[in-house]
């Protein structure tokens, strides 16, 4: 019987592995960078949004497609109640 | 220096906001409820309709705490005040607002973190005894 093959991450799952260890498929990241993620694999860094954006747009012009993550540690966004 | 006021909406404070559409023609704007106690990395909700209107580009899902809990959506938007010559591109949660009983006529929120973009924000007492809700920054008005 054989192994089936490694699963290949989705663009969300990757950014949520960049921001919690800092680190994805042997490259380190800084807090502060953006990332550029497409289908399943870092794109870009950068250390403006701009910057990142540009070069996912040259392979994704539709910007339902990748996803840009800004390097920090997780943190749960609180809104309150009017 | 530049400033920019917004009177209380049915006593709440509120700012207008300019967000880019995704296909770049113009802009649209949001009546957006100002809370300082709306945290973390996202700077803005905005109903879930809104994002194929003014995405930029995906970004990860947040966990929110709250009167929104649990994981959301999240996009880019392009934001923008051409009075006093604010422009950036910030996190925005695109969501089912009914949890957060906002009142009517009220588009989203904005939290602290687009607050930090300005040097000064607050809320002032006019000489009627209505208030405003003001906003400065370093910057000057934009060119039309």
């Amino acid at each position: 019987m054989s192994t089936p093959p490694p699963k290949q991450l989705g663009d969300q799952e990757i950014a949520r592995a960049i921001c919690s260890q800092f680190e994805f498929g042997g490259q380190r990241f800084r807090r502060g960078q953006y990332v550029a993620i497409l289908k399943g694999q870092v794109l870009a860094v950068g250390e403006s949004f701009e910057e990142v954006q540009r070069a996912l747009a040259a392979h994704a012009p539709d910007p339902r497609h990748g996803l840009i993550c800004l390097v920090d540690t997780p943190a749960p966004d609180v809104i309150r109640r009017w | 220096m530049a400033v920019v006021s917004f009177p209380f909406y049915l006593d709440c404070p509120v700012v207008e906001v300019q967000f880019r559409r995704m296909d770049g023609s113009g802009t649209v704007a949001r009546r957006l409820l100002v809370d300082s106690g709306f945290t973390g990395q996202s700077a803005f909700v905005l109903p879930s309709a809104d994002e194929g209107l003014v995405v930029q580009r995906l970004a990860p899902e947040t966990e929110t705490a709250g009167a929104l809990h649990g994981r959301h959506r999240r996009i880019w938007v392009a934001c923008t005040m051409p009075p006093i010559g604010f422009r950036d591109t910030l996190l925005a949660i695109c969501t089912d607002m009914t949890p957060l009983a906002l009142p009517p006529l009220i588009e989203g929120m904005a939290g602290l973190t687009f607050l930090q973009r300005f040097q000064r924000w607050g809320g002032e007492r006019r000489g009627d005894g209505s208030w405003q809700f003001l906003l400065e920054t370093t910057l000057g008005p934009q060119a039309p």
